[in-house]
């Protein structure tokens, strides 16, 4: 793991303004957390290259990157956060609840495998209370299904014959919850004469780095990064239809890794909306779209709003003939990944996603579109049923023509 | 009718060496008032780098000086515990200095019994990623990072324990002599405008660089040369280690690491007046272009603010006699009974930070020789109280940060501070986490409210912000708590933000420019206050 | 492609971008963080720091090609605009008015929000502190206010929330537990049990720090005058102020509900320009450029940090274009325009140009009204 001083000057930016902590989705329903100016650039000034303090209020940030963005001096907050959290969990140990969430991809895995059972089991309200008991799992929250069909199991090109070709990177949530989310984007590039590899790849590293795993979120980026390259030097352009995903490997990546590999790869990622409004501005999108007569709301992941690429999911989906889309602008929606999951936690992410709620069921959308596969179990557990990802219908809006 | 005090020393100036003057006098049982112009320190002793020196940067220049270094170096690890940091110090060659140089300084640190080592250069690349790649040997000195700040109330607060007496911001007006000897001085209050007589049989003029004023209110001529230097804050502390240049001592080749930031520097230039902390521009640039010999990114990294301060210099005049004891090229203790003939005058004056035990201890001798008293010198024995406090490590309500200060910060004030947390547990400055009931032990032992003594003692305002949001709060706080007035809190915040302001501005570009800008429009247009505290319209 | 992209997303930008798409341009707001509007009191004045009345500054505004009408009209937007979202700014330019600031200060201003009433001369003030601020003091702010109006009766109180709290809690903080019902509960029961405390009956004002809420402000005022029977007001300082954060907030959703992009955390760095126009925005760490019809620059000068002093002068970090002294291009790039402080006005010396010169030249910028079959929509078509 490089060192916790590693040399990031960005904090020298600081002016207290506390931007970030105003901007803060937890700082905004949680006083007893320090805050990003605090656990930032404040705790990195008076810590370089002095004795390690460990201040466990750090557990609270859920790396959403919000701080940011939020920040006018240009200081990578969530990147000193993130470090403050190793450091911390280095310190203090881990829980075995932690690791097992920070683990998505192994979870996805065995929860796969046995899925028909897990998802019932996820549904009976002694085997929570158990998981509550033993693991600190709230006993409320809802889990997302997992899938026994998962995606890798059924797709497996490696490789891509078509003149532009992409390399799909799936993720966690995709690959063993909502394969069909993959399926679309397959489909979708199909029809846009595209053909799609599956290159090996690993969780990004997201749950990790949240949890303070840096070194093993470290490997995983490490290898996604080896093996998105080579796939990057054969003309590829890499898709992601997770934001979480692309938030990692296009910020996350360079700036934790500190590679030129890692910035080679950074630049070639592409959300999957991200990359049907570039095919869309070379002229080269399949616009033959059908009518959709639907009323949705947009509900756009923090993830999304970090990677600085304006409202692509927005952009795209306003193409489809009389299909309506409103951006709710509804904040953070709480589940911030493995956050949500943890029982002391929990009210929080129930707080956080107190404006998302309100915003949403107060809506008369016909259902709501995110990019997010956590951002969706939160809606679903909170607000709405119907969530689709936009991949979804573009897919439907090509195949109604 | 002026208020007459009697006591057997006066010494005139409250910097580094008066306070350990002090301090020795108490110890040895002499009765003993300080009379000091502004806040301890205000002259030289707070405007340097707060290093201890090993000795190593004057081996091969001054041996002589080196010894004293070293010797001082470790009497002062063990005596002021709670100021001094060990961090150890480097001494790096980098291609540009003479090759030559090198084995001269090896032998002669050798020589003089300060300890070297070689570390290789990968190692000091891995404990300092600032050095300079380039670097072509380093060695390892047992330099350290002192604070003069804690160091002189240490010291202060010491000699007080022991019954010394102690006047801040009075300014001496007069020092009477009658028959060819001392009589008294008038001290003046520079808050209330009240005098006071204070007789003595010994006046001991260890003002620095206003030594020279001083002896001319005695009819003394006295020849004092201020040397200037600049040193600049960097926002962050980049180093482990003091980090110096290995080569002829010259200008910005010295980077010690102190608390939360890094003090680089500095320059000499000699200037009339031993007030003149005047900062340039160029003079900063040229310090950053120099001192990218060590740290080749200085440029990148923020500096929050710069300050300045004279060395005062001593020089002998043309073919007077020598009979003042002139301890080392270093320093000066000048007996004016037989230099000059006024009986009970003496100055004390030149030196080091690193050596101002040694010259209390001299300055003491003499007096002790003047007065006819056996009674052999304490301080190298005797340690002034430790500031650790561990016990706030476990402190229910702090933040992890605001408890590590306190830790290596309380000391003799822990109890007071921890009923003070009771009642109000807020930390006022953030950027260095000073709490509010720090600063209450301070306003408590204050008669007037400044909140650049404050500073002085708890870092409040010493952060990136520069006081932005920390001066103005305290300045509330104690018109909240009647800690002060009104007025005397206006007074206080346009004094601080300006002495602020006027270190920031020489070094103002990019952040410390705009927070300097930040900090200029929130209180002229957020929160109206005007020049000299008044409201705007 | 947008037909506006608006660098910075403080006041300036927020407006602009607003103002443009009222004028059914396509924009996007290309910003590295949240603007300096965050660090503002949220009082729109006409000179800050400054004393002039209208009269006073309307010669500096003629200058700037600002005319009565316009500053009347445009403050008629503004007005009509936060009234839309729930936070109705009053005041007018012709007539400033006195406001007390977190430090007890009375400044003069243009437009205020609801949330803050103009003092009185004379009449009975409690000014009311909370423990958990720290930026705002009750007997500091009452000392000062004497000073300025010495014919008022003042008391001051602190009510003690009892929140407990692991960072320095900021106005905004507390705003957001007034935000709650439960929150405004606590506060009023705690100011009661003061006033009882200190024996102080009534009064005709009760200054408050900026903390009035965020979300539910119209709700805390109306809890909080309905509770004390007098006339609430707030006093901002120190920032975060919650006027800020709440005009920020509001300003901002509506953006995006309007369908304004927002491209965040990106640093722009240089442009492209083809025949005196700029085509194209660089940002940092992005391989392809923002397209762009028109460009407006809102980043709030050297405070903003789109202009930085060096030792050459000044120096624009966002377009990489030589500028003049006043901050504004050298070269005359056609569809660039200038919005609030980016650029240096005469009557500052702070670099802040005050809430009405920004609102002025945001509702300006000379994006006239795009009629259907004209310009086409430049951002992604439908039904192509």
């Amino acid at each position: 793991m490089p060192e916790w001083s590693v040399i990031d000057n960005s904090f020298d930016k600081c002016l207290k303004c506390n931007a970030c902590t105003v901007n803060c989705p937890v700082s905004g329903v949680s006083l007893d957390f320090g805050g990003p100016k605090h656990l930032g650039p404040e705790f990195k000034r008076l810590t370089d290259n002095q004795i390690t303090v460990n201040e466990p209020s750090i557990e609270l940030c859920t790396l959403c990157g919000t701080c940011d963005r939020s920040c006018p001096e240009g200081v990578h907050v969530s990147l000193l956060t993130a470090y403050g959290k190793a450091a911390h969990a280095e310190n203090s140990g881990m829980n075995l609840r932690d690791l097992t969430l920070s683990r998505a991809e192994l979870v996805g895995k065995l929860a796969s495998a046995f899925a028909p059972v897990t998802n019932k089991v996820m549904k009976i309200k002694p085997a929570r209370k158990l998981m509550e008991w033993t693991m600190h799992i709230p006993a409320e929250r809802q889990f997302p299904e997992y899938r026994y069909n998962h995606f890798k199991k059924k797709y497996k090109k490696k490789v891509a014959t078509t003149e532009r070709k992409v390399a799909f990177f799936s993720g966690c949530y995709t690959t063993y919850n909502a394969p069909h989310v993959g399926e679309a984007f397959i489909k979708v590039m199909e029809y846009n004469g595209i053909e799609v590899a599956l290159p090996e790849q690993k969780c990004c590293g997201v749950p990790m780095f949240a949890n303070g795993q840096m070194k093993q979120g470290l490997k995983n980026a490490f290898s996604n990064t080896d093996s998105l390259l080579s796939y990057v030097k054969e003309g590829y352009d890499i898709v992601t239809t997770c934001s979480s995903c692309a938030s990692s490997l296009k910020k996350d990546y360079p700036a934790f890794l500190k590679t030129e590999e890692a910035v080679k790869v950074s630049k070639n990622i592409y959300g999957s909306e991200e990359y049907l409004r570039k095919l869309y501005e070379e002229g080269e999108l399949n616009m033959s779209l059908a009518s959709l007569n639907e009323k949705a709301g947009y509900f756009s992941p923090c993830h999304m709003k970090g990677q600085g690429v304006g409202s692509p999911a927005m952009d795209v989906l306003e193409l489809i003939p009389d299909f309506k889309i409103e951006d709710m602008d509804a904040g953070c929606c709480g589940q911030c990944g493995t956050f949500g999951f943890k029982k002391e936690k929990y009210p929080l992410s129930m707080r956080i996603g107190n404006e998302m709620r309100q915003t949403i069921s107060e809506s008369t959308k016909d259902y709501i579109v995110t990019e997010c596969g956590m951002c969706k179990n939160q809606l679903n557990q909170l607000a709405v049923d119907k969530v689709k990802h936009p991949i979804e219908i573009i897919k439907k809006s090509y195949e109604s023509v | 009718m002026r208020e007459k005090f009697e006591t057997e020393v006066v010494i005139i100036g409250g910097g580094m060496t008066g306070t350990g003057l002090l301090r020795d006098l108490a110890l040895r049982g002499i009765k003993t008032i300080l009379v000091e112009q502004f806040d301890l320190g205000h002259g030289t002793s707070t405007r340097n780098h707060g290093l201890l020196h090993s000795g190593g940067r004057y081996a091969v220049k001054d041996k002589e000086a080196a010894i004293e270094c070293y010797r001082e170096n470790i009497i002062l690890k063990k005596t002021v515990p709670g100021s001094i940091e060990h961090t150890g110090g480097l001494f790096v060659k980098i291609p540009e200095d003479p090759d030559d140089y090198v084995n001269k300084w090896v032998n002669l640190c050798k020589e003089t019994g300060i300890p070297v080592e070689e570390v290789s250069l990968e190692e000091a690349f891995r404990q300092e990623p600032y050095l300079n790649k380039r670097a072509e040997a380093v060695y390892r000195v047992p330099d350290a990072s002192v604070d003069p700040f804690t160091m002189l109330t240490d010291v202060a607060a010491d000699a007080l324990n022991r019954g010394a007496g102690l006047l801040t911001y009075h300014t001496v007006s007069r020092i009477e002599t009658k028959n060819a000897e001392v009589s008294y001085i008038v001290a003046r209050d520079r808050y209330t405008g009240v005098e006071k007589e204070i007789h003595a049989p010994i006046i001991v003029n260890a003002s620095g660089p206003w030594g020279a004023e001083i002896a001319k209110l005695a009819q003394i001529p006295l020849k004092v040369i201020n040397n200037k230097g600049m040193l600049t804050v960097l926002n962050h502390r980049i180093n482990k280690q003091v980090i110096n240049r290995l080569r002829m001592p010259g200008d910005a080749d010295i980077f010690v690491p102190a608390h939360d930031v890094t003090i680089f520097g500095t320059t000499g230039r000699n200037v009339e007046k031993p007030d003149d902390t005047s900062l340039e521009r160029e003079e900063f640039e040229q310090m950053v272009e120099e001192g990218k010999a060590l740290v080749p990114n200085l440029p990148d990294i923020r500096s929050i603010r710069a300050f300045s301060g004279s060395r005062p210099l001593f020089e002998e005049e043309g073919e007077k006699d020598l009979s003042g004891r002139n301890v080392t090229r270093g320093m000066a203790l000048l007996d004016h009974e037989k230099r000059e003939g006024l009986k009970g005058f003496i100055t004390i004056t030149g030196g080091k930070l690193t050596t101002f035990r040694y010259m209390a201890e001299k300055t003491a001798d003499l007096i002790c020789e003047k007065i006819g008293l056996h009674q052999g010198c304490l301080t190298h024995e005797i340690a002034v109280p430790p500031r650790q406090s561990k016990e706030f490590l476990k402190h229910p309500s702090l933040p992890a940060l605001a408890k590590q200060k306190l830790c290596s910060w309380a000391g003799i004030n822990s109890s007071q501070i921890h009923s003070n947390l009771e009642e109000d547990n807020r930390v006022v400055c953030e950027c260095e986490q000073v709490t509010w009931a720090e600063i209450q032990v301070y306003l408590n032992q204050s008669n007037h409210f400044n909140l650049e003594d404050l500073r002085r003692r708890t870092r409040l305002g010493m952060g990136p912000c520069q006081g932005s949001y920390c001066y103005h709060r305290t300045a509330a706080l104690a018109v909240e708590k009647e800690a002060t007035s009104r007025k005397e809190a206006a007074e206080a915040l346009t004094d601080g933000m300006d002495k602020r302001k006027k270190g920031m501005n020489v070094v103002a570009d990019g952040a410390t420019d705009r927070q300097l800008k930040m900090m200029e429009g929130v209180t002229a247009v957020s929160l109206g206050i005007k020049k000299g505290g008044k409201a705007h319209v | 492609m947008y037909d506006v992209v608006v660098i910075g997303q403080g006041l300036a930008g927020l407006l602009t971008a607003i103002r443009a798409k009222e004028n059914n341009y396509h924009v996007a707001v290309v910003s590295k963080g949240s603007g300096k509007i965050i660090q503002s009191t949220a009082f729109m004045d006409l000179l800050p720091g400054r004393s002039e009345n209208l009269t006073g500054a309307r010669l500096f505004f003629e200058n700037e090609q600002i005319s009565d009408s316009l500053m009347s009209e445009a403050a008629d937007w503004f007005k009509a605009l936060t009234g839309k979202l729930g936070i109705p700014y009053r005041g007018s330019i012709d007539k400033l008015t006195p406001v007390v600031t977190g430090a007890g200060f009375i400044k003069e201003t243009a437009l205020y929000p609801h949330t803050v009433s103009k003092i009185p001369e004379e009449g009975d003030v409690i000014i009311a502190g909370i423990k958990e601020i720290i930026d705002f003091q009750p007997r500091y702010v009452k000392e000062n206010l004497l000073t300025e109006y010495p014919g008022l009766s003042i008391s001051s109180l602190t009510a003690d929330l009892g929140l407990k709290a692991g960072r320095v809690l900021s106005q905004a903080d507390v705003a957001r537990q007034l935000d709650e019902a439960s929150g405004r509960a606590v506060l009023i029961s705690a100011l009661k049990k003061e006033m009882k405390k200190k024996n102080v009956k009534s009064c005709d004002v009760m200054v408050f720090p900026s903390c009035l809420g965020i979300k539910n402000s119209q709700l805390v005022m109306q809890e909080l005058e309905e509770a004390f029977s007098c006339i609430v007001t707030e006093a901002p300082g120190l920032p975060p102020n919650a006027a800020a954060v709440r005009l920020y907030s509001a300003l901002k959703k509506y953006a995006v509900t309007q369908g304004i992009r927002f491209i965040e955390n990106k640093t722009s760095h240089s442009v492209h320009v083809k025949n005196d126009k700029v085509t194209e925005l660089f940002t940092e760490g992005a391989n392809d450029g923002i397209k762009l019809k028109k460009l407006v620059i809102a980043t709030g000068g050297v405070i903003g940090g789109g202009l930085e002093l060096t030792t050459d002068g000044l120096r624009d970090t966002t377009i990489n274009q030589p500028v003049n002294k006043d901050g504004t291009s050298k070269h005359k790039l056609r569809n660039v325009y200038y919005a609030g402080g980016t650029k240096k006005v005469p009557w500052t010396d702070t670099w802040i140009a005050g809430g009405i010169y920004t609102i002025c030249t945001s509702y300006s910028v000379p994006l006239s009204k795009k009629t259907p079959g004209g310009e086409k929509h430049a951002g992604m078509e439908r039904n192509r």
